[in-house]
This record gives C-alpha cells, structure tokens and sequence, in this order.
C-alpha cells in the first residue's frame, strides 16, 4: 500500500514537472498561428552556415519534412521554446548592442531560398567584421520568412516578393518594413528535346505555353513533340515572379494539372531528363549544361540587361524587418545593401545583381 | 536498499509510459484543436467533399489528396503485399543460411536508406522508366510514387512476416511432412494460415508506412492538388506530399489550418491502422501472432492435417 503510494507520487511529481514544461510550450504554440514552420527553424541551426546553396536548400526541405505530418506535434513543445528563447535573447542583446565599435548579439534570418546563399555569404562576411554577432541564417520558403517575421519569431525574413496588403492586415503586419537586398532574375528553362533550333520565344508564346493553349513544340517553330509543364508550387517566389512577368500577377492562369515542385532542384532534375518539359528557374541555374536558357523577346538573360533593365523577369528579393528591427539588424541589412558586399566577387558569382541606388 | 531501487525503479517506468501517454494525448489535442479551426473558414461539407484543393481560389477540398494518398497506398499493398510474403517465405523455409544472410542484409539496408534517397532514386531511375515505357509525357503521379513505396515498404513487411514464420513451432513443420504433404502444400496450407495474425500486421503497418512517406513520394508524384487524379500517370498528390509542399508557403490562416486538419485526417487514419493490427491479432500486438501460433499447433494439427488427407483422397 505504503509503497504503491510511493511509487505514485514520484511519478505524480516527474509527470508534474513535465506538465509544466509541456505547458509552456502550449502556450506558446497557441499564441502563434505559424507553429509548424517555427518548428523547422528551430532545427536549423544545425543546418546553417553550409557553404555552399543547394545542400543548405535541401536540409531545409529535409527537415521540414521531419516536422511535417506525425513527428511535429510531438517535437514542436519543445522546438517551439527553444525558437522563442532564441529570439527573444536576440532582440534583447540586439538592442543592447553597439557597445565599442563591433556589433554583437545573435540574429535570426530565414525565408527564400533564392536569396539563402547570399544571405549566408553577407553573414559569413558580417561575422568576420564583427566577432561578437551570431547571424544563423536559414531557409523554408518566401512564405515563412514573410509569416515568421511577422509573429516575430525571426528577426530578418527574406522574401522574393513584397508582404501583400492582406497579408499585412491579417498577419498584423502593418508596419513591416520592406528593403531591397539584390535583384533575382527568372528566366524559361526547356528540356533539349522539344525547342529544336529555337532558343528564343516571344512573351506572347510563353503566355501560351504557360497557361496551356498552346500544347505542342511545333506551334512556336520547334520540334512536333507535346509540350511537358513543369511549376513550382503556388507560393513559391520564383512562381510568382514569372506570374507576374507573364500574367500581370496572376497566378490563376497557369495550366491547371501541371506537376508543382517544391524546390528549384527537382525542377532542374525533372527538366532535364523529360522530352518536351518546359519550366523556369533562377539565374544562377542557367548555365547548367542539361537544360536550355530560352531568350525572351529577343534578349538574353545575362548581368548587363538585367541591370539596365532589358531582362523583364525578376525584381528585388527583399529582407522584412517587423517596424524598423533591432540595431543589429538595421546594421546587418545595411552591410547587406552596401556597395561593397554588392560589388563584391562573391556576390557577383552567386549570380545576383546588384540593387540599383 | 534494494526495496528503495525498487522503488526509484517502478517511478522511473511509470514516469516513461506517463510522458508517452501525455504526449500522444497532446498531439492529438494540438492537431485536432489547430486543425478544426478550419471549418471557421469553410464549410465541414466544402472541405470534405470539395473536388479541388486550390489556394489561388481558396478552395480546400480534401478528395484530391484523400484519394491521392488511398490509391497509391491501395497499388502499393497491391505489389507490395505479395512480394513481402513472398520474400519472407523464401528467407524463412527455402533459402540456405548464407542466403539468408545476405538477405537480411539486403532488407536491413534498404530499410536505413533516407527517404530523399529514394525519392531521388525514384525521380532519376523510376520517373523517366514509366515515362518511357508508358509513352506519357512526364511519368510522374500514382504509379510512380508505389513503384517507390514498394520498396520502402518491403524491410517492414518483410521483417515482421519472417518473425511471424519463423516462431511457427517446428511441429507443424514435421507434422504437415509426416502425413505426405509436399512443402508446397506445407508452406501454402499449413504455415501461411497459421501465420494468418503475424502476416496481417506485417502488410497494416506496411500500409501505414506507404500512407505517411512524405519527402520520397513529393518528388515522383507531381503534387497536383487541383484535381482528383483520373489514371495513375498523369499527376496526382497524397495528403503528406500536400503539407509538406504547401505548409511553408501557406500564408493565409484558412490554407494553413486546412493543411494541419489533413494532418489531423493523417493522424485519424493511422490510428485506424493501428486498431486495424490490434483486431488482426486478436487485441495483444503483434506478439500475439506467436502464442496464438502455439494453440494452432496443439489443437490446430489434427485439422490441418486431416484437410491435407481430405484433400488427398
């Protein structure tokens, strides 16, 4: 009797414990309606700071499948206190940094994946000059790093597009702040099979191809071989800036029943290898010898015309900061904007264009 | 000292299955609780019944992805199933030791293989066969992703079916060859039934291996959630392949808590799953497939044996 009591109130005591913990947690999951993405960039640290793009890209994709479907909810308690913690340590000593020359303190930056490896180059580069800041910077989509900034669980959210004013008003975002941190560029990528002697199209066939109407190379001058889309998933940055280019915006009028990818990889891979496949993919995918960079309207896409302004795919990927950020991240965007690290080698090869000032 | 163990010993234990009882409880209070805010967006009917799952228009109707995941699951089993008992049969009663050693080893390696391997395996090797085989102009879809999930699903099925053989006892063995029966007749009419409750598991949690796999089938099965698919090649998308795409992505608070209700459905059709393997062996886990293995042996020979005599005559 003595001791079944015993036995019972040991474990009432650890169970206790572990309620308490659980408990904050729940607290904070239910204040956030972004949980599950905060889950995946809290597993990020581990993946930050790879140097190179596409490994990080795909770590971010890897573990945000892990947290999806089953395992998240068991993880994301604990995920989630570990994410507030971190940021809220950041801003703390964000704001208290500036003490003798360097910058210190720790920040949080996450969002596209288009604009990760330079993010991670201005970190890497940031860091060197000031020792005491701990940058981690980390993919998961335009999306999250919009949704992310704005519950605050991040400090820095990088998007390929601007906050929408929905988006604004239903993230309780008004006062966001949007700056421009370099120029992507998108351009039509095709399978060798399928555009025979054609390498260039106009914006009208590509609105064609692109919303259906048009279903076999041979239409626009290329081979008699049927016409394979490939997109990315709705949301995706690169998406919506070809929607825009193509559509004023709108994304209803691609081709419904087109497969959707979720990474720039996969529709590199799917291009390559599928007779007839068209899709489209940023800059720094172009020179790859598997797939064709088409020309538009007669312009190709390279450094000078997306400068001057002639390449008509793409536009400024932005870093989000909810009102003005904290010191270290208005320094560390204004690192990111300064002529120096947009001028720079690394910078160049990365294949962004510099912001225009 | 040693009661005082016993007693520190007992916390312990009792502490362990309190945090895996809290936390199951937990996952399904929080994916339930986040997921049925949905249905403050939409209607339960729209969500359940709608034949499109499209973000641009807001629509989120469920069937794409519910039928997605069913019928590559439902193909999967298909080839799988077999196969899985097959194999088991083989390493159980056929193979010489060596052979089953490699084997093993063999179903072992393919069971540490990370899913993005597979789902790259799948896209470079599996996509461009049935594209080419199937003369269909991508060969993502349905087919493609249980072509893949046949042989993520084998160490499962093939681990537990071969238990399940293997703790048959030796008598019904000798039993079934004493009375003239051929080892095919053996294995067929003897062993497989016996082994009835261990087989069922081993093919349930197959299933719920194929239902749940995220990352390998996104990258083969095209991730069209506009439609309900009409064939198996032509684009579809299954309920994880949807979160996973959409989640990050997912800005407006109804897209989000629709996807987080199809968890919760994920979460529902396991459980199912897992009710399904407890009926299946009689309500004792999967252990159960050996003690109830031993009853057959006792009462269950005479039977067996005189359906084979029954036969012969």
């Amino acid at each position: 009797m003595f001791k079944s009591l015993r036995v019972g109130f040991t474990g009432l005591v650890i169970m206790a414990t572990l309620a308490a913990c659980g408990s904050t947690g729940t607290t904070t999951t239910s204040t956030n309606p972004t949980s599950s993405t905060s889950g995946s960039s809290a597993t990020m640290p581990a993946a930050t700071m790879v140097a190179t793009a596409m490994p990080a890209a795909t770590d971010a994709t890897m573990s945000a499948t892990m947290m999806a479907p089953t395992t998240a909810a068991t993880m994301s308690a604990t995920m989630m206190a570990t994410a507030t913690d971190a940021t809220m340590s950041a801003t703390a000593m964000g704001s208290t940094a500036m003490t003798g020359g360097a910058m210190s303190g720790k920040l949080t930056v996450a969002g596209s994946s288009a604009l990760l490896p330079m993010m991670q180059e201005a970190a890497k580069e940031f860091q060197a000059k000031n020792s005491g800041a701990q940058i981690t910077v980390t993919a998961g989509g335009s999306g999250a790093g919009r949704t992310q900034v704005c519950s605050g669980q991040i400090d820095i959210g990088d998007s390929d597009v601007k906050l929408s004013s929905d988006e604004r008003s239903k993230l309780n975002c008004a006062d966001a702040v949007e700056t421009p941190v370099a120029i992507q560029a998108f351009a039509p990528v095709a399978n060798k099979k399928g555009p025979g002697s054609v390498n260039n199209l106009t914006k009208d066939q590509l609105v064609k191809i692109f919303n259906g109407t048009s279903k076999n190379w041979k239409e626009v001058g290329g081979d008699d071989q049927a016409i394979v889309l490939v997109n990315r998933a709705k949301g995706s940055g690169t998406r919506s800036n070809m929607a825009k280019f193509l559509f004023a915006g709108d994304d209803k009028q691609f081709a419904t029943g087109a497969s959707e990818e979720d990474n720039s990889e996969t529709v590199r891979q799917t291009v390559s290898q599928t007779p007839g496949a068209i899709s489209y993919l940023g800059f720094a995918y172009l020179t790859n010898p598997d797939i064709i960079a088409l020309q538009v309207d007669g312009v190709k896409a390279d450094k000078a015309d997306i400068q001057s302004g002639a390449w008509k795919i793409g536009g400024p990927g932005y870093a989000i900061t909810k009102g003005k950020g904290s010191e270290l991240a208005q320094a560390f965007i204004q690192f990111v904007t300064s002529s120096d690290f947009q001028n720079s080698d690394a910078f160049g090869k990365l294949g962004f264009v510099p912001v225009q000032k | 000292m040693a009661r005082r163990n016993a007693i520190l010993a007992q916390s312990i234990f009792f502490s362990a299955a309190a945090i895996l009882v809290l936390s199951t409880g937990a996952l399904v209070l929080f994916i339930g609780s986040t997921g049925l805010r949905v249905f403050s967006f939409i209607s339960p009917a729209s969500f359940f019944f709608g034949r499109s799952w499209d973000q641009n228009t807001q629509d989120f109707g469920v069937l794409p992805l519910l039928f997605g995941s069913l019928a590559t699951t439902l193909v999967t089993l298909v080839i799988s199933a077999p196969l899985a008992i097959a194999v088991s049969i083989f390493m159980v009663e056929i193979a010489p030791r060596p052979i089953r050693r490699i084997m093993r080893t063999a179903v072992e390696l393919f069971a540490s293989l990370p899913s993005v391997i597979y789902g790259l395996l799948g896209l470079t090797l599996v996509v461009p066969w049935l594209r080419d085989a199937l003369h269909v102009g991508l060969g993502k879809g349905i087919l493609a992703a249980a072509v893949v999930l046949v042989f993520m699903t084998q160490p499962t099925m093939v681990s537990i079916a071969e238990d399940a053989l293997r703790s048959l006892p030796e008598s019904l063995r000798e039993g079934a060859l004493a009375v003239g029966a051929t080892r095919w007749q053996m294995i067929w009419r003897v062993l497989v039934p016996a082994a009835r409750p261990g087989l069922l598991t081993a093919v349930i949690l197959g299933m719920g291996r194929a239902i749940g796999e995220t990352m390998a089938v996104q990258m083969v099965v095209g991730n069209i959630t506009s439609r309900i698919p009409s064939n198996l090649v032509s684009g579809a998308t299954t309920m994880p392949a949807a979160i996973v795409t959409q989640l990050p992505e997912a800005t407006s608070p109804a897209h989000r808590a629709a996807l987080i209700m199809v968890a919760f459905l994920l979460l529902v059709i396991t459980l199912i799953l897992i009710a399904g393997v407890r009926l299946a062996t009689g309500g004792k886990s999967t252990k159960a497939s050996t003690r109830r293995a031993v009853p057959a042996a006792q009462g269950g020979r005479p039977a067996a044996v005189a359906k084979l005599q029954g036969d012969k005559v």
